[in-house]
């Protein structure tokens, strides 16, 4: 433990003189030890323990590590540093005049993000959390004041969310007698709940995801990049911590199940309509921590159900989309980062042709857009596999109670799935294929070598891990075997890892032979598209990113909110006709606003109190004591 | 090895057959039944040509799309009922190869920035957002309490020849499901006409306006194929495991032929009004999973 943190705590020496490639190469020694810490936890020993004995209200601070957060631990260390290589080289491509304390607060926000997992103290976890909020809070705002505004609504939001922490913190504390997290087991419904839900803001759980697709396209790359593949991971460690300490009814676990596939649906119906690029992706963490959340569920209901081998699929589906999660996803927000230093717009229909002119990120984009729409040949559809066959293991009990449940997960996988791919495919067509919608379109380059590298390695691992899915599974198996489940339905599922190994390397083998064949028998010439004859066709007469998703949005019209503002025609030869559609968060526009605009109100009654005078902040004062007075004399 | 044989020949004769159906029932003589594989060997020995946007993703999309196509027909019974591949919920991995060639075909016809294009691919990609669960609710309302775990299995043990009258209504209902499904997958009428003349109104055919010969070849060899894959699935389902091939051949011709049928008697829907229709295999697969569970549970 410690000469990982010395070292990463060392990185912040280089940001003085704000050498940012000295602080890279720091974090990835260290991270390289923590690593290594981590895996001897996951692999070996069972838990590391420290205990530190402090002044009495705190006591004794347990800093350990078990195999759920040697997993996380593993993830983090693992793609920090790779963020981190990210954000150096776009850094040099972006550059900004506040590299020096942006850089600090990136090395704070990733210290944090590790002291997370080693915290057993709620109070020191609790601050130690707050230190990960504050400082994501000032990588968010980057030092631009247009960001000011989203970042500030992602630090209330933790600020809410935390505030639930505490409560719950403090029942529990009141009930057990301890601080430790062991003082969580078989709690009482009020401080779980309170708990769950302070996890819930950072995990983005449906209503209380609203900062997530404002943060992200706010954020500079990297730092969304880290945040949306790892940091909300924390809020889902924390769940996790709950729910392994803890056994839920099953109205419990219906109620947990229709709340995650609520945010899925929530996520992938604003997913279909959004333009912006990095937005769009930040719904789609909303999405997958939906169906991470409905694995785990999954996993609940077999353990009630009585039902080991859908208890083992739905835990482990959960963990390896998890898993997969934080790789597509950092992957493709480092390549829309890419996408927006070489255009300067993060809009889609702005784009067009980028595979043209940025071959190399197009092919890279999409190898992450084929993951995380869950295809075969990449990671994400061996954890959809698994969560799928989960569901589909519930059919074989005739408990009604069970069944429903359990059918809700496998109907919301399928249409949400089904959503997410039609989303990206949208995405990608538009902003990659086609002819240039734009003249940035048109200039667009291919980036230096430096901003490609994080993305190659972590397609490279999207492909590696989702050709050969059994070294994932045998990643997650002591974390199987810490939560007690069934190791020979492990087995079982490794043996299908590789059957469907074996079949993509068929789909490969056969792939070959066709492309051989063609190139042999083929010979190609090039020409206009087709339209009918028509010989001026113009880049604007394809389909939009609005076009694209109409039949849909017909049907789904009473999921999907949208404000519209429009010019009529008036006259017989109108001069300007306009119509402008926009598909902002309902949410936040229908719920948080107005909620927060009363809130507001209320307060600003109170406003006078400041006027600014002297002599009535005595009165004030004069007043206080008064009051004080009285209390104390009356309780004599 | 029956099975891989039949995969390969038995698609494109049977797209000819419909289309000799249709021709007989207009009272016209039509085109020999072998005429669309001797299209397929003609298409194959031609050129290609490529719009002038178009990326690599066109060149290799048809090719990968048949290599998963094929795949997925190896999970799937057709002349026999051992298939080449087989495991516990491979369903999941046939229903997701399926869609991975619908993404890379999809992604094709966006390519070359065709406004057409566009508007079959936005067409075709939004029956997917129903046609999945629908695919899933069959193959739940299959194996509900039968511990069937392969696809080729769970098709098998159902037929509409059992004893019980509800068990033949179950199976005769995800049968009109899956067969709906079919129609919807191969684009037939009344979802897409194949015929059709006007740029504006196809699905299928208007994804694939920019690709010709070589790859026009292979785009119409895995239509037919995915097809063969429904229409066997059915038969598989109807009939009872044990039975003589003819019998499942004789199926077969007759979905094809109904399609046919269907084909000359019906006009298509409202395009607006389709997405309505597809909800329909949803629903008749939640129903006979209902009706099953309703039986398990004692209710009649």
């Amino acid at each position: 433990m410690s000469i990982g943190f010395i070292v990463l705590l060392l990185a912040f020496i280089p940001t003085l003189w704000k050498r940012s490639g000295y602080y890279v190469i720091l974090w990835l020694l260290g991270s390289a030890f923590l690593a290594y810490e981590y895996m001897e936890v996951l692999f070996s020993r069972s838990i590391v323990d420290y205990i530190f004995s402090m002044p009495m209200p705190v006591g004794d601070v347990g800093i350990a590590l078990n195999k759920l957060s040697a997993f996380f631990g593993v993830i983090f260390s693992l793609g920090l540093p790779l963020g981190m290589l990210y954000g150096h080289y776009y850094l040099k491509e972006h550059p900004t005049p506040a590299l020096r304390s942006h850089l600090v607060w990136l090395g704070i926000m990733g210290i944090s993000m590790h002291g997370v997992l080693w915290m057993r103290h709620s109070l020191i976890f609790l601050m130690v959390w707050e230190l990960m909020s504050l400082s994501s809070f000032f990588c968010i705002v980057f030092s631009k004041r247009e960001n000011l505004e989203a970042g500030l609504n992602y630090l209330i939001t933790m600020q809410i969310g935390a505030a639930f922490l505490l409560a719950g913190f403090a029942i529990a504390y009141l009930q057990s007698g301890t601080f430790d997290f062991s003082g969580f087991e078989q709690m009482k419904p009020l401080p779980m709940y309170l708990i769950l839900i302070g996890f819930a803001f950072k995990a983005g759980v449906f209503p209380v995801a609203s900062w997530l697709p404002q943060a992200h396209p706010a954020a500079p790359s990297h730092v969304s990049g880290i945040m949306s593949s790892m940091l909300i991971k924390t809020g889902f460690y924390g769940i996790l911590l709950i729910i392994s300490l803890n056994r839920f009814s099953l109205s419990e676990i219906a109620v947990f199940t229709l709340i995650f596939s609520i945010s899925a649906f929530w996520a992938v119906s604003h997913l279909l309509n959004e333009r912006n690029l990095k937005r769009a992706l930040a719904y789609s963490s909303v999405e997958n921590i939906g169906i991470a959340g409905m694995a785990v569920c999954a996993g609940l209901l077999g353990i009630h159900a009585n039902l080991p081998v859908m208890t083992m699929l739905g835990f482990c589906g959960a963990f390896l989309h998890i898993f997969f999660h934080s790789i597509f996803k950092a992957q493709l927000f480092y390549t829309s980062g890419n996408i927006l230093l070489s255009t300067g717009t993060l809009d889609i229909d702005e784009m067009g042709a980028l595979a043209k002119r940025m071959p190399y990120t197009g092919a890279m984009t999409l190898i992450g857009i084929f993951a995380i729409s869950a295809l075969p040949l990449t990671n994400g559809f061996f954890s959809e596999f698994t969560i799928f066959r989960a569901a589909m293991e519930a059919m074989q009990i005739p408990s009604i109670k069970h069944l429903l449940p359990a059918l809700l997960i496998l109907v919301a996988l399928a249409f949400i799935g089904a959503l997410a791919l039609i989303a990206f495919i949208r995405i990608y067509a538009v902003a990659f294929l086609g002819a240039p919608r734009s003249q940035k379109a048109e200039n667009a380059k291919e980036l230096k070598i430096g901003a490609r590298l994080s993305v190659f390695f972590l397609s490279v691992a999207i492909l590696l891990t989702g050709i050969v899915p059994g070294i994932a599974l045998r990643f997650i198996k002591p974390l199987l075997r810490w939560f007690d489940l069934d190791m020979q339905i492990y087995a079982g599922l490794q043996q299908q890892a590789t059957q469907i190994s074996s079949v993509y390397l068929i789909i490969i083998a056969m792939f070959a032979l066709f492309f051989v064949v063609r190139r042999l028998c083929v010979k190609e010439k090039t020409g206009t598209t087709w339209a009918c004859a028509y010989p001026k066709v113009k880049p604007k007469m394809q389909s939009s990113s609005m076009t694209y998703i109409q039949p849909l949005a017909y049907f789904l019209k009473p999921f999907m909110y949208k404000t519209t503002t429009r010019v009529k025609a008036e006259h017989p030869f109108p001069q300007k006709i306009e119509y402008n559609e926009e598909h902002p968060d309902a949410v936040w526009n229908l719920v948080v606003r107005p909620v927060s605009r009363i809130i507001s109100n209320f307060l600003l009654l109170f406003a006078g109190i400041h006027n600014g005078k002297t002599n009535s902040y005595i009165a004030w004062a004069l007043g206080f004591l008064v009051i004080l007075l009285v209390w104390v004399v009356g309780f004599r | 090895m029956i099975n891989a044989l039949c995969v390969i020949f038995l698609p494109l004769l049977f797209m000819g057959l419909i289309s000799k159906v249709k021709a007989i029932m207009v009272g016209r003589k039509g085109k020999p039944i072998l005429q669309s594989s001797w299209d397929f060997w003609k298409l194959l020995r031609k050129d290609e040509i490529y719009s002038n946007h178009a990326t690599q993703i066109s060149r290799f999309a048809p090719l990968l799309a048949l290599a998963v196509t094929f795949v997925a027909a190896m999970f799937v019974p057709f002349l026999s009922n051992n298939t080449l591949l087989s495991f516990r919920g491979d369903y999941i991995l046939i229903v997701y190869l399926l869609s991975l060639a619908k993404g890379i075909m999809a992604l094709a016809a966006m390519d070359s920035g065709s406004s057409f294009q566009g508007m079959g691919t936005s067409r075709e990609l939004s029956f997917t957002a129903f046609l999945e669960p629908a695919f899933f609710l069959v193959v739940a309302a299959l194996i509900f309490s039968s511990g069937a775990g392969s696809t080729a299995e769970s098709f098998a043990q159902q037929s509409i020849f059992h004893s019980s009258i509800w068990a033949t209504l179950a199976a005769a209902s995800l049968a009109i499901a899956l067969f709906i499904m079919l129609l919807v997958e191969s684009s037939r009428v009344p979802f897409d006409d194949p015929a059709t003349h006007l740029e504006l109104t196809m699905i299928h055919e208007v994804m694939i306006l920019d690709f010709s010969g070589f790859n026009l070849a292979v785009i119409h060899y895995t239509a037919a194929l995915k097809m063969f894959i429904y229409a066997s699935l059915i038969s598989r389902l109807i009939l009872p495991p044990q039975i003589a091939v003819w019998w499942y051949l004789a199926l077969m011709l007759a979905i094809y032929v109904l399609v046919g049928v269907l084909e000359s008697l019906m006009a298509r829907f409202r395009m607006n009004r389709n997405l309505e229709l597809v909800l329909l295999p949803l629903c008749i697969a939640l129903l006979s999973l209902a009706m099953r569970l309703a039986r398990y549970m004692g209710a009649w």
